[in-house]
């Protein structure tokens, strides 16, 4: 799963079980330009899982976008071989082979001249389809990145940022490629906007199923884009290659901690949901029908300082402490405070998190989905999590070394 | 017409019109046919009263004889333009696309020096030497005058190519089409506008550049002026003057409906 060069032990390894497939892999390829000594690519293993989304992430000048123009030899490789699905590609010809890969570009270079119809259906036309293949293969795709029909005969020029790079992308997807090279695709775009693109491109992705090399300098993207990162430091070299998941929860060295920054801790709590963890169970709760004097030594038998009530639908309704007990208070109903925050089964623990934060009770309470009360999440609950996905990560590459 | 032209081809902005620029072009291909009509009856106007009058002597009218004179020579400035301008755009546009092929860009700045002194010798200067290197014959005007010229096309001709975005060729090898389906389909149409507007400055320049041709037996409008100044006849300067302006206008208008129907849509 890292390189080809573990690829032995990644087979022997209990983790790896159910891996997909390299679709593409680098074995060994170098990028020396002439007049330098140094190489630019230096001997890179990299092995691309089919149906995924791999990022290359790293800092400006590692080589990230050189590696991605190696793979359809935009960029010759010095040395090295280039294997696509089963077949070394390193000698055919190149343009036969670009054929075959759909490529995004930062600047999309659209042509300008072309319609967007005709944009969308340059590589089908290189492939000499059939007029109406191709007409029908356009609106198709117009459909599938969400631009209306009438944009056929639009120009480039006529388009905002956003819809230009909608259209790169149907574009590279014209010939129905099996795999999509990436280089910075949404970087160019204002945030806001770039953030709907990737949402957008990650559920098409997930009809898809295209094999994609997607290549980034910013680190939050490449955690929500990538199925797997590859971080890489000078001269291509792979530092850590994994899911976003472990990369976060265990950085394998200085150089991809730094890199990943002081908030990997938190990005990780992205990865996790309510329903795939342990809530805690044993929180104080109470029917509102209860009598107070009950909810009382409820309370008092517990270690918190705060209970949560429920209504008669079993939904959490509100949340009483000490306080709010002690005064003379003749029902629970429409006692202490409202419950503002319910956390559905898939909210991340991010959300959670959040609502904890703002919660006044330091609790958030967790619903399935008719509302009733399932669990409480609390900042105990999600330290115990953090601490497993590490042990978790770490146990991995621990097996990953004794294998090795 | 003279030495100093403007070959510098427009920035790379230029070849997206703005909507005002545009405007002035459609005013400009209203105004130009009109300017050339009304200067076509004024001059005829002026001559043939000129020449009914008791003040027309006997040069005069010969000169000016139409069936004789002015039909043929109007006809030959015509020919002289037209099969200079096509020399120069089967030389310098080929040339231009050779010199901006990434293995031969070396050769721009030498290729682009000798151009450039082509059109830095005095035009005066140019058709005597090309009559003593290739003797009198329309040929010699020709060559004469696409040398002159070759520099506004082939320049426009390479910055055309090269102002185009590079990201647009790149898009474009990375999809698979070959270096010359890149430049068939993608360099050469946008580089179009640009190539144009050096075709017709080069036309223009022609236009002015053939009124010389007669000193080398090449004919032409010069002749009626030559005619002129050598007699002293204002009448007669006047009209070979006047038919050069109004080819000229002619030339350019024509050649701007040809630029707009060129241009590829969209840019």
């Amino acid at each position: 799963m890292t390189t080809t060069s573990t690829s032995t032990a990644i087979a022997a390894s209990p983790t790896t079980v159910g891996e997909p497939k390299a679709l593409i892999s680098l074995q060994g390829v170098t990028k020396t330009y002439a007049g330098t000594a140094a190489p630019a690519v230096d001997r890179l293993d990299l092995d691309v899982p089919e149906g995924e989304i791999l990022v290359l992430v790293g800092p400006s000048g590692c080589g990230k976008s050189t590696t991605l123009r190696l793979i359809n030899r935009m960029i010759e490789p010095t040395a090295g071989k280039i294997i696509f699905d089963g077949e070394d590609v390193t000698r055919v010809d190149p343009d036969l082979l670009r054929r075959r890969i759909g490529y995004v570009i930062q600047q999309i270079g659209l042509f300008p001249h072309q319609t967007i119809a005709q944009n969308i259906g340059t590589v089908p036309r290189l492939l000499g389809w059939d007029k109406q293949k191709i007409n029908a293969r356009v609106d198709e795709l117009l459909d599938v990145m969400g631009l209306p029909k009438n944009f056929r005969d639009r120009y480039p020029k006529e388009l905002s940022g956003g819809q230009a790079q909608r259209v790169g992308v149907a574009r590279a997807l014209g010939a129905d490629p099996a795999v999509l090279l990436m280089d910075e695709p949404f970087g160019a775009i204002d945030p806001i906007t770039r953030d709907r693109l990737q949402n957008e491109f990650l559920r098409l992705q997930s009809e898809l199923k295209k094999t994609i090399v997607f290549v980034t300098h910013d680190i939050d993207e490449a955690i929500k884009m990538g199925d797997r990162i590859a971080i890489l430091g000078e001269q291509s070299h792979v530092a850590q290659f994994d899911t976003p998941e472990r990369i976060l929860a265990f950085p394998i060295d200085d150089f991809v901690a730094d890199f990943i920054g002081s908030g990997s801790t938190l990005k990780g709590l992205n990865f996790e949901r309510l329903r795939d963890i342990d809530l805690y169970s044993s929180f104080p709760v109470v029917e509102h029908s209860t009598h107070v004097d009950t909810a009382r030594s409820t309370l008092e038998a517990s270690i918190e300082r705060w209970m949560l009530v429920l209504d008669e639908h079993g939904r959490p309704s509100r949340w009483v402490d000490e306080k709010c007990l002690a005064g003379p208070l003749q029902s629970l109903v429409g006692a202490g405070v409202e419950v503002a925050a319910k956390l559905p089964l898939h909210a991340t623990l991010h959300d959670a998190l959040e609502e904890l934060l703002l919660s006044n009770a330091g609790h958030a309470c967790v619903v399935d989905s008719d509302g009733v009360y399932i669990g409480i999440v609390d900042i105990e609950v999600l330290a115990d999590v953090l601490k497993r996905m590490r042990s978790q990560a770490r146990k991995h590459y621990e097996s990953l070394e004794s294998h090795g | 017409m003279a030495n100093t032209t403007d070959t510098i081809a427009p920035p790379a902005t230029g070849t997206r019109p703005s909507l005002a620029t545009a405007a002035r072009q459609n005013i400009q291909l209203i105004v130009s046919p009109a300017i050339i009509v009304g200067l076509s009856i004024a001059l005829y106007a002026y001559v043939s009263n000129f020449l009914d009058s008791d003040k027309a002597i006997f040069q005069d009218k010969r000169s000016l004889r139409w069936e004789d004179n002015l039909k043929p020579q109007l006809e030959q400035h015509i020919s002289l333009t037209l099969w200079s301008t096509l020399v120069v755009i089967v030389i310098a546009v080929p040339l231009g696309i050779f010199l901006t092929r990434p293995s031969y860009k070396h050769w721009g700045g030498p290729v682009l020096a000798v151009a450039t002194s082509g059109q830095a010798t005095p035009a005066f200067g140019l058709i005597i030497l090309s009559f003593a290197w290739l003797g009198s014959g329309p040929w010699t005007s020709i060559w004469a005058l696409a040398f002159f010229t070759i520099l506004p096309v082939l320049r426009n001709t390479m910055v055309g190519l090269e102002q185009v975005n590079p990201s647009v060729v790149e898009a474009g090898r990375g999809m698979g089409l070959t270096r010359r389906q890149v430049l068939r389909q993608i360099e050469i149409p946008l580089a179009i506008p640009i190539i144009l507007a050096g075709i017709r400055t080069a036309l223009i320049i022609n236009v002015g550049m053939a009124a010389l041709a007669f000193l080398i037996g090449g004919g032409g409008l010069g002749v009626t002026i030559s005619t002129g100044l050598k007699l002293s006849r204002e009448v007669v300067i006047l009209t070979g003057a006047g038919l050069t302006a109004i080819v000229a206008l002619s030339v350019d208008w024509i050649a701007s409906i040809i630029e707009r129907t060129l241009r590829p849509r969209g840019l």
